[in-house]
């Protein structure tokens, strides 16, 4: 297919199953102008510690970055919510100029005497970057100062992409592990990584573990605590959700503790089950432990079979249109959509990497678009050409979908209805549905064949 | 100074920037600095429109941080005009750009250069780093910096006046239009985002929503008999009104938001003044209608304890207001820089009012926790401290993140004045039914 991006430097960032043999071109810096639905390294590290709910999070710079991110994601905490507090250093022109370290240090002072956090995250954004104020050294200080973490994190927006600021998070966690002694931490135990407990997904794949045996140590980051994380080194096995942000900080660990891991997906039937098993099958020494995977599975499916049909029914033969932040989540979407009986014909992700889009390349029917750091242009362009009844991503998706016509279902870091789990695949085909079936799509015109 | 700013009553520059630009007809703005800021500058404003927003930005990288934006800016430019096609491109500085001391005309005459013959649309910028003013001032700066770079003088057009617009919802937008319209004033409104921000399903797919002012119709801006300029609250050297007045003598009248009597009377006064006409009819009625609004529900609001907060400018007019009908603003609290709200702090009304400027969400909060307040009146963020201090929120002004139909909201001229007026006190009455232990089905 000739032309299919606008602008030539993207056209190998896109590419149709099995049409086209060549690589995809990802992992690159976004194209200038390009407007991609990226964010920036500091996006990276946020949505990362974030949810670590009795740790104040300083973002160090002028005040729009923390001013964007104050509140903005679903991560609950069951005691603390230090998280949903926005903290700036709010640089004036005049510390541009002379430096912004005597503002970090007062900054510092006055947060942890107010609140008395158990950690403190400073994140340098993109003016720290420039005038580069010694940040490590004051967090230092302030450390020695209180006795508690001051962990400095490297989020400098300019300096790589949202995948940086990722490992710049993982960083920053990995610090903090083996800072407490780990006694009485049964054998079957784990830590849960890359969940952050949007609308309490993680107390529901929590629950789900202790129901058949074993034992979390610590869950990163969702309604995360410091001094659990600071036990983490104790587990027996990391399993790991959101591999593009956590799989860094499993190979640290891996590195240095020899905890194995695992990688998992809490998206859909299949694959809920499927991680369930091969958590189970870790510790095979316990057998009871898969034989209560097993009737957990068994159980969650049959008790919500019957209206999960009824959904089914509504939702077969639809055609999806997919653009996440993590490609993993990609995958576990076209598991879910298709035992929904809908099909996806566009499935993107803004930080994937090679291997990732191989994996896509192979779950994805023939004639599927894939398309790495997509803008909203190339994503229209595409809905219409591929007729998609329903777009699955984020907020800044959301109106260019509606206004094209199309359902939408926010399966982004602000949902509020969990998604996770037998439960949140069950609410996964109801959102579809409440959007789809509405009856208001009467009145707008779906459009189709092209855009030119 | 405040050592630390906690859930910040602002927003920064290029926000505001962004959102003239979006009043300007197939327009595209590009954010000069990394790749971040014009991601979350777009979904901050996605949230409350809910509409379709394409920022680009230049997407710095180390390289560019180092040797600076220019080669990042031109390639930008580029790939705007590529997959837009657009008429006009607005460019914005961030924070990076700044400090790095990038030159945006220099870069841009070396864009101009490059390009030689082929077709390019205009391009327009302004500086805008956020360690130097918020979203607000950003608004302004880049209203006034778009007029100052297009208003061209050839032949004065009769009864043609400008109206430099403020942060105004799309509802707004158009009122002041059709207010404007029944004076028989030809008006050119900028920046007029009241289709872009807030238009219907569509047809077809549109790279750029449809709507905006048309850049020849703000060149045309310097051929007016006199400006409306609702930079009430900002300084002189940010009102577009005032930079006409001095490259070409049109005459501007800096007027506040029109919510409430006295402010809209002001409003229509200057109309009729300009257009030499008696102010409608229609509008005389809906002035009845509010002051017999006031009069029949004056006793529930009297004396009642309010606090607002939000963009300097509606903040100093949402106060008067209240003070009009009664209601006592204990606390008028803004982002916007210090003296902001000066205009307030001279008003025999607000003697008492504990006046808030350069403040923090939290600053508001605290305040509210440590006196008493009936009700709030601002934007969205306010929602924590109205749910803890179980007392209404009524959502105006940006951002409205948590309710739909902040595009149509409407509270200026005396029939938008009105609407802020019925929400405002039906939302004391309901709270005074909740409170009650008999169930009284009349209030
Ligand atoms: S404050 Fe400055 S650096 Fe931060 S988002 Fe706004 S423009 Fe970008
Ligand atoms: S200033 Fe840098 S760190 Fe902050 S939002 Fe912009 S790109 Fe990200």
């Amino acid at each position: 297919m000739e032309n299919r991006a606008l602008l030539k430097e993207r056209e190998n960032h896109i590419l149709i199953k099995e049409s086209d043999q060549t690589q995809i071109s990802c992992e690159k810096p976004t194209l200038a102008g390009a407007v991609s639905q990226r964010a920036c390294v500091f996006c990276g590290s946020r949505v990362v510690l974030y949810p670590i709910a009795d740790a104040v999070h300083l973002v160090h710079g002028p005040v729009g970055c923390a001013a964007y991110t104050w509140d903005i994601r679903g991560s609950l905490s069951s005691g603390p919510e230090l998280h949903r507090l926005s903290f700036s250093t709010d640089l004036s022109e005049q510390e541009v100029i002379h430096g912004g370290e005597k503002k970090l240090t007062a900054a510092l002072n006055k947060l942890i005497t107010t609140y008395r956090p158990k950690a403190a995250f400073v994140y340098s954004t993109c003016i720290i970057g420039i005038i580069g104020d010694d940040v490590d050294a004051i967090c230092k200080k302030i450390s020695n100062v209180y006795g508690i973490p001051v962990i400095p994190v490297d989020s400098v927006g300019f300096q790589g992409t949202k995948k940086d600021g990722y490992a710049a998070a993982c960083n920053a966690l990995f610090k903090i592990i083996g800072t407490e002694p780990v006694t009485n931490i049964p054998v079957c135990s784990i830590n849960i990584l890359g969940e952050f407990n949007l609308a309490g997904e993680a107390w529901i794949i929590k629950e789900y573990y202790q129901k058949i045996g074993i034992t979390i140590v610590s869950t990163l980051t969702g309604d995360g605590r410091i001094d659990e994380i600071s036990r983490a080194h104790g587990a027996s096995l990391n399993i790991v959700q959101c591999s593009g942000s956590m799989m860094q900080l499993a190979k640290l660990m891996k590195e240095k503790y020899g905890t194995p891991f695992l990688r998992v997906s809490y998206f859909g039937i299949e694959d809920v089950a499927l991680s369930l098993y091969n958590v189970a099958d870790f510790f095979s020494d316990y057998p009871e432990i898969k034989e209560n995977a097993k009737k957990l599975v068994y159980e969650e499916i049959t008790s919500r079979s019957k209206e999960l049909d009824l959904y089914k029914k509504k939702l077969a033969g639809k055609k999806a249109a997919i653009y996440v932040g993590e490609a993993f989540k990609a995958f576990s979407l076209i598991k879910s959509l298709r035992s929904l009986g809908m099909k996806v014909v566009l499935a993107g992700s803004q930080t994937g990497n090679t291997e990732d889009y191989e994996t896509l390349r192979e779950l994805c029917d023939p004639g599927t678009i894939i398309i790495d750091d997509a803008n909203p242009a190339e994503l229209s362009r595409f809905i219409i050409e591929k007729e998609a009844d329903l777009f699955i991503g984020g907020v800044k998706e959301r109106p260019m979908a509606m206004k094209l016509g199309i359902g939408f279902c926010d399966h982004n870091h602000e949902r509020q209805i969990p998604l996770a789990g037998f439960e949140g695949n069950l609410n996964f085909a109801k959102e579809i549905a409440s959007s789809l079936c509405s009856p208001v799509w009467r009145f707008t015109k779906k459009q189709s064949g092209g855009t030119k | 100074m405040k050592d630390v700013t906690k859930n910040a009553c602002h927003l920064c520059a290029p926000l505001g920037a962004s959102l003239v630009y979006k009043g300007i007809q197939n327009c595209v703005s590009v954010l000069h600095g990394s790749q971040g800021c014009a991601t979350y500058i777009r979904r901050y404003l996605i949230g409350h429109f809910r509409e379709p927003i394409d920022i680009a930005s230049s997407s710095f990288t180390e390289h560019t941080a180092v040797f600076g934006g220019q080669e990042n800016m031109i390639q930008s430019i580029i790939n705007v005009i590529n997959t837009y096609s657009p008429d006009v491109i607005g460019v914005a500085t961030t924070c990076l750009s700044e400090t790095i001391g990038d030159d945006i005309s220099m870069i841009l005459k070396e864009f101009h250069k490059r390009r030689g013959e082929s077709k390019t649309p205009v391009i327009l910028y302004t500086s805008t780093p956020s360690y130097r003013g918020t979203h607000v001032t950003g608004f302004f700066k880049t209203l006034h910096d778009v007029i100052n770079q297009t208003a061209i003088q050839t032949e004065p057009v009769d009864r043609m006046i400008n109206i430099f617009s403020g942060l105004f919802s799309p509802a707004e937008i158009r009122s002041l239009k059709e207010i404007a319209a029944s004076f028989s004033l030809k008006t050119i409104l900028f920046p007029d985002y009241s289709d872009t921000l807030d238009g219907g399903n569509w047809n077809q797919y549109h790279p750029i929503p449809p709507g905006g002012t048309p850049i020849q119709i703000i060149n045309n801006c310097g051929n007016a008999q006199a400006s409306i300029d609702f930079s009430f609250c900002q300084k002189d050297e940010i009102s577009a009104g005032q930079s006409l007045f001095g490259k070409f003598g049109i005459p501007s009248y800096r007027t506040a938001y029109p919510i409430g009597i006295e402010l809209c009377d002001t409003f229509y006064d200057t109309l009729a003044t300009l257009s030499g006409m008696e102010i409608p009819k229609q509008f005389m009625r809906e002035r009845e209608r509010l002051i017999d609004g006031y009069v029949d529900a004056h006793k529930y609001l009297y004396g009642k304890r309010a606090v607002v907060f939000g963009d300097e400018n509606l903040v100093f007019s949402v106060s008067i207001f209240l003070a009009e009908i009664g209601i006592d603003v204990v606390c008028a609290a803004t982002g916007g820089p210090k003296d902001s709200l000066i205009g307030l702090k001279t008003k025999e009304a607000f003697a008492r009012t504990d006046i808030l400027e350069d403040c923090d969400y939290e600053d508001v909060e605290e305040w509210v926790i440590h006196n008493r307040a009936d009700i709030l009146v601002g934007s969205s963020r306010g929602n924590k401290i109205a749910r803890n201090a179980e007392i209404p929120l009524i959502r105006c002004g940006f951002p409205i993140h948590d309710r739909v139909g902040a595009a149509r909201q409407n509270f200026i001229g005396y029939k938008g004045t009105h609407n802020l007026f019925d929400q405002i006190t039906n939302a004391l009455i309901e709270q005074r039914q909740n409170s009650m232990s008999i169930n009284y089905g009349t209030m």
